[in-house]
């Protein structure tokens, strides 16, 4: 049986379960059978171990639950971006890490050959139980180190020798850093600088949309590169997950609801398509899609009679009639706030009128819901969100006993 | 890729490590001290482990290392990306004028993203005057100063308070900052004018919390969308049979009207149950409701 490990090798387990964890929160041990039972102890010892001040156990008739739970408008960062710490290594990543980094401080332009020399001389000499240094595996974390930004390289009299590429640390940005770590989509990044932040806090914030940053920063990368995307998406229907290729063209991010998707072209089903980021997995990132510029055109059509996040083929509109009182200017400055690709008019000093047209009128449903004591009137060519409405304000009536 | 070790919390752990070894001041104790400060809840026992045994060829037995420099932190390329794209955000100039000087691209282009239920008409970015502002109260903030600020009232008076700013609250739905003071909630587009008092005061501020218990049906993915819209509160939830859940939700009580709101979003897929001056304002709107129709 292999040993128990604090830091994981891949992060789509961790993001599975934390998601549950803190998402939900009310599922058992038993409920966790996408893999084994060991499977969910070990990530479940990890995930207490990483957010141990959040995490808690709920006994109850279900039986036992672990749960996180975080009081968003509250903190000052997002513990969440812990698991973005945890990424395993082996013995050769961390001595490197931190030996050829020294090196190349005190050094400069160096080849491998002679970096391998002052890593054995300078460095493994003070061990004993040292193992031989590979040169292909200093020259890969050399090149690793290029990549990432850490090193620079340059071509000597055909001899590649590298360099520290020195690096002011941004103190100056260190309050946008801080703002933005809890702001921006690739928030987790500024995570990265390690700042403490004690000034900013955000209200309603999700904080849960950080366990999607992988995919989200590869779709952001291949909607930069106008390039087709390919991932694995849960079909909640099937139970499973479906391969997907799309031109991805925007991500959209609910503020009020917390969820999020990517907006694209789904080139097999021929349809412009809204999908779920948390049931995205597996992105590859594919060639360079031709009709990228035909398709962005053919998608300003549809973004503008979206309401929301759904996508038709007709357009349905709703007529939505408001009560004020004298003193109530605020929820008509709520009205207009919220109207998104809708119009507010004024019928009189106590009534007012949200007029739009676009896909599925039913979309609008929970948002009408929240008016409930003020409206006298909908009007739509849209029946399901007359009845639905109506039959469901009865139904409330009738769950709370309100008397008429 | 975002998931790197070199981002990980033991390489940071180590990077104070050696930081204490340079000077010869590391041991055992310290050692434990700087893991339990800067790791993970279990990560003592790893580190320790790897280290005692040297696995890591980075401290010796006698706990020095040869390692010469002190470890800095790193800005790779991801972290120079990320700081192109906020340094394009129009929210930006409220924190710097400062040119930012690496040649990379950014992430995203902010048109990349589209929060669609965001309010219209938040905050005024471009206003020099807000800017001024914004920057006079994050110093007052992290200064721990007092301040006397004039603003506008939700009534249109001018109103002029002694205030102790604590934090800077930003709102993603409606695109506004908060000044949060020991005393009071001020939005910072309704400042007009700043003056920093030489006074301290040590009290936080703590508003008020309350709790609400709520039966969810799971229709209509009804338990979905309250699991995700609620996330970010304090919150159980508990299953009560195949399609019943009971949710207990904490919030502040200053923003009681708005939970109110969001629950009836969900209509008849869900009932509040306790307490009980909670569920008499859902039976106040669904009568008034009733008597519009």
């Amino acid at each position: 049986m292999a040993k128990y490990k604090e830091l994981v090798k891949n992060f789509e387990m961790l993001r599975k379960y934390a998601y549950d964890f803190y998402i939900n929160g009310y599922n058992t041990r038993e409920d966790f059978t996408y893999k084994s039972l060991r499977s969910y102890d070990d990530v479940k010892r990890r995930v207490e171990s990483y957010l141990h001040n959040y995490s808690y156990y709920d006994v109850n008739s279900s039986g036992k639950s672990v749960y996180i739970t975080i009081d968003g408008q509250n903190t000052f960062y997002n513990p969440l971006h812990n698991l973005f710490k945890t990424k395993s290594f082996t013995k050769n990543d961390i001595t490197l890490h931190y030996i050829l980094i020294d090196i190349l401080k005190n050094n400069k332009d160096l080849t491998v050959k002679e970096i391998v020399k002052i890593v054995e001389d300078d460095y493994f000499s003070h061990f004993d139980n040292v193992v031989i240094l590979d040169s292909t595996t200093v020259r890969n974390k050399l090149e690793s180190y290029t990549k990432k930004g850490i090193f620079g390289k340059v071509k000597v009299r055909s001899e590649v020798k590298y360099y520290y590429l020195e690096k002011p640390y941004i103190d100056s940005y260190r309050d946008a850093i801080n703002f933005y770590t809890l702001d921006n989509p690739l928030g987790v990044i500024g995570s990265f600088f390690e700042y403490e932040n004690t000034i900013f806090t955000f209200k309603h914030k999700y904080l849960y949309q950080c366990l999607d940053s992988e995919v989200v920063y590869d779709v952001l990368k291949a909607i930069n590169e106008e390039c087709l995307i390919k991932f694995d998406y849960y079909s909640t229907k099937q139970d499973k997950y479906l391969e997907n290729t799309i031109i991805p063209l925007k991500l959209f991010f609910s503020v009020t609801g917390g969820r999020s998707y990517v907006f694209g072209y789904n080139i097999h089903r021929r349809k412009f398509v809204n999908l779920r980021i948390e049931k995205i997995k597996n992105t590859q990132i594919k060639e360079k899609c031709v009709l990228y510029d035909e398709c962005t055109k053919e998608s300003e059509k549809v973004l503008r009679n979206m309401w929301g996040t759904t996508i038709g083929t007709k357009l349905e509109y709703v007529k939505l009639t408001i009560k004020v009182e004298e003193n109530e200017d605020y929820i008509v400055t709520r009205l207009n706030r919220e109207k998104r690709n809708g119009e507010v008019t004024k019928i009189d000093d106590n009534t007012y009128q949200y007029y739009t047209k676009c896909y599925d009128a039913r979309e609008l449903l929970p948002w009408i819901r929240t008016y409930i004591s003020r409206i006298s009137n909908i009007e739509t060519d849209n029946n399901k969100l007359y009845n639905d409405f109506y039959n469901g304000v009865e139904e409330m009536v009738k769950m709370y006993e309100v008397e008429i | 890729m975002i998931f790197d070790e070199i981002y990980s919390r033991y390489f940071r752990t180590i990077d104070k490590v050696i930081e204490i070894a340079i000077v010869g001041d590391l041991n055992k104790e310290k050692l434990r001290a700087i893991v339990n400060q800067n790791a993970f809840l279990e990560s003592s026992f790893f580190i320790e482990e790897e280290i005692d045994s040297q696995n890591w060829n980075l401290i010796t037995s006698d706990f020095k290392t040869p390692i010469k420099r002190k470890p800095s932190k790193q800005v790779t390329i991801l972290q120079q990306r990320f700081l192109k794209t906020i340094s394009m955000d129009k929210r930006f100039k409220l924190f710097s004028d400062i040119d930012f000087y690496y040649d990379v691209e950014p992430l995203f282009n902010s048109d990349d993203i589209i929060y669609f239920d965001k309010y219209h008409n938040g905050d005024d970015y471009d206003d020099p005057k807000y800017i001024e502002n914004f920057r006079l109260l994050l110093d007052i903030t992290k200064s721990s100063k007092a301040a006397r600020i004039t603003f506008i009232s939700r009534k249109g008076k001018e109103t002029t308070v002694l205030a102790y700013p604590k934090k800077i609250e930003y709102s993603q739905k409606m695109d506004a900052f908060k000044l949060v003071t020991n005393k009071y909630l001020i939005n910072i587009n309704s400042i007009t004018k700043i003056n920093v008092v030489d006074k301290t005061n040590a009290t936080d501020y703590k508003p008020k919390k309350s709790k609400v218990v709520v039966e969810i049906y799971d229709k209509r993915k009804a338990l979905e969308r309250c699991m995700i819209e609620f996330s970010v509160f304090e919150k159980t939830t508990e299953r009560i049979d195949d399609e019943t859940y009971r949710m207990n939700l904490t919030y502040y009580s200053e923003d009681e009207t708005e939970i109110v709101i969001r629950l009836l979003a969900f209509g008849p897929y869900i009932k509040v149950l306790s307490p009980e001056s909670f569920v008499n304002q859902i039976k106040e709107r669904l009568y008034r409701q009733q008597t519009l129709k």
